[in-house]
């Protein structure tokens, strides 16, 4: 079923709504809950507070990429369990990981001046001028949690050419985020 | 945090770009891969040609003539291959070569799933590096006679072009790669096995590479 005629149950309040969303972008969602949490009944649980949300948001939101919009907030809810798991402890996880990636990016940084809305726009500047292979591999790591072998086996390469890739793209955002006033 | 406020701005990333990002890629065309391997077939078949012909096994008046056309066909179809490839963006002309094919060239990664927390100095000092030649931090001439081939992974030797004092704890190093290519970046006075005070143009210094690629050690250095 098309997006927009989905959009349109969840504005008649037609709880197939739930159902077409979940059938479409189910396995999405779940794997986003599943690539930060690393608990299936926890990424189980994370795809229905994902729905029970966009249900709630829609009306009056009206998302333009559905897919796109129910992962984020996927991500999100599943971010938010993440921190509240591990408010005492931290592990090698692939969130972990990915987070002491960003970490060397943005390491004695001045982001607090930057609120997330402006940090996304550089990030979209930053992302627009990147090759597609490359944009698609930044998110696959960052945005939806992939392990670099996940990444490697996704885009057909070495693992060490996708960990290269990223590690140059890392180097890339840096630069770029020190360019655009982000002191590093 | 400030990984963890960049980690939430890419969750607000634009929409476009998550999709395009969810979508399964395209396989690469495989006429590039064929392109080289008919390539690569012609100028064995060449060579093999012009070796055999060296040593006289052929005499140059029965079949010398054709063969040496059906050569310098096959040379010229391998160079137009050559060129079609080099245009479609697998490197430049001029010999420098793209992420990917530079990727390549790099040690292996670790077969280790997902990336272990990078080493600090102290566990360094401690314990041997997996791998790492019977060579001493403080024994600097061994870097002289050690190629890139023979390092372990996660190894590399790169000539220091300046290196500088970035602030009370951190030191910037410009470097020049095996492709003769500028490399730069900043480092912890920690990671230094000797003093980077000491460190001076010219000079070869071993780094060790975290699992992210990471410069995380210099390990020792010898004049070029």
């Amino acid at each position: 079923m098309e997006d927009q005629k989905i959009v349109e149950l969840y504005f008649e309040r037609s709880e197939q709504a739930i159902e077409e969303s979940a059938r479409k972008y189910g396995a999405l969602c779940r794997s986003i809950s599943q690539n930060i949490l690393h608990d299936p009944s926890e990424a189980e649980e994370c795809l229905n507070d994902t729905f029970f949300k966009a249900w709630n948001a829609i009306p009056p939101a009206k998302p333009a990429h559905l897919g796109a919009y129910l992962a984020k907030i996927a991500r999100n809810i599943s971010l938010n369990r993440l921190e509240h798991n591990n408010a005492e402890k931290r592990g090698g996880g692939s969130v972990e990981v990915a987070l002491d990636e960003i970490e060397n990016v943005v390491a004695s940084a001045e982001l607090e001046a930057f609120g997330e809305e402006d940090l996304s726009g550089l990030i979209n500047r930053f992302l627009s001028g990147e090759k597609k292979e490359h944009r698609q591999m930044f998110l696959r790591r960052y945005f939806y949690f992939d392990t670099p072998a996940e990444i490697a086996r996704r885009f057909s390469m070495s693992e060490n050419r996708a960990a290269v890739i990223l590690f140059r793209m890392r180097t890339r955002l840096r630069e770029f985020l020190r360019k655009e006033g982000v002191s590093i | 945090m400030k990984a963890e406020k960049m980690i939430r701005a890419i969750g607000e990333i634009d929409d476009r770009y998550l999709l395009e990002a969810a979508e399964t890629p395209s396989k690469k065309s495989s006429w590039k891969v064929a392109a080289v391997a008919a390539a690569c077939f012609v100028a064995v078949i060449s060579i093999g040609y012009g070796a055999v012909s060296l040593s006289g096994m052929f005499s140059a008046k029965s079949a010398g003539p054709g063969l040496a056309a059906a050569n310098s066909a096959a040379m010229s179809e391998y160079a137009t291959a050559k060129e079609d490839i080099f245009e479609a963006g697998g490197a430049n002309v001029n010999g420098s070569v793209s992420d990917e094919e530079e990727a390549d060239m790099l040690p292996a990664a670790s077969e280790n799933e997902g990336y272990p927390e990078i080493a600090v100095r102290d566990e360094i000092s401690e314990a041997p590096i997996a791998n790492e030649p019977a060579a001493s931090p403080s024994a600097p001439s061994s870097v002289e006679t050690q190629t890139s081939a023979e390092l372990p992974p996660g190894m590399s030797v790169m000539k220091l072009k300046s290196a500088e004092k970035a602030d009370e704890t951190r030191w910037k190093l410009i470097l020049y790669d095996a492709q003769g290519e500028l490399f730069e970046f900043e480092m912890e006075r920690t990671a230094f096995a000797m003093p980077p005070e000491k460190l001076q143009a010219g000079v070869m210094l071993e780094i060790r590479y975290g699992e992210g690629y990471e410069p995380v050690e210099i390990l020792y250095y010898s004049a070029e």
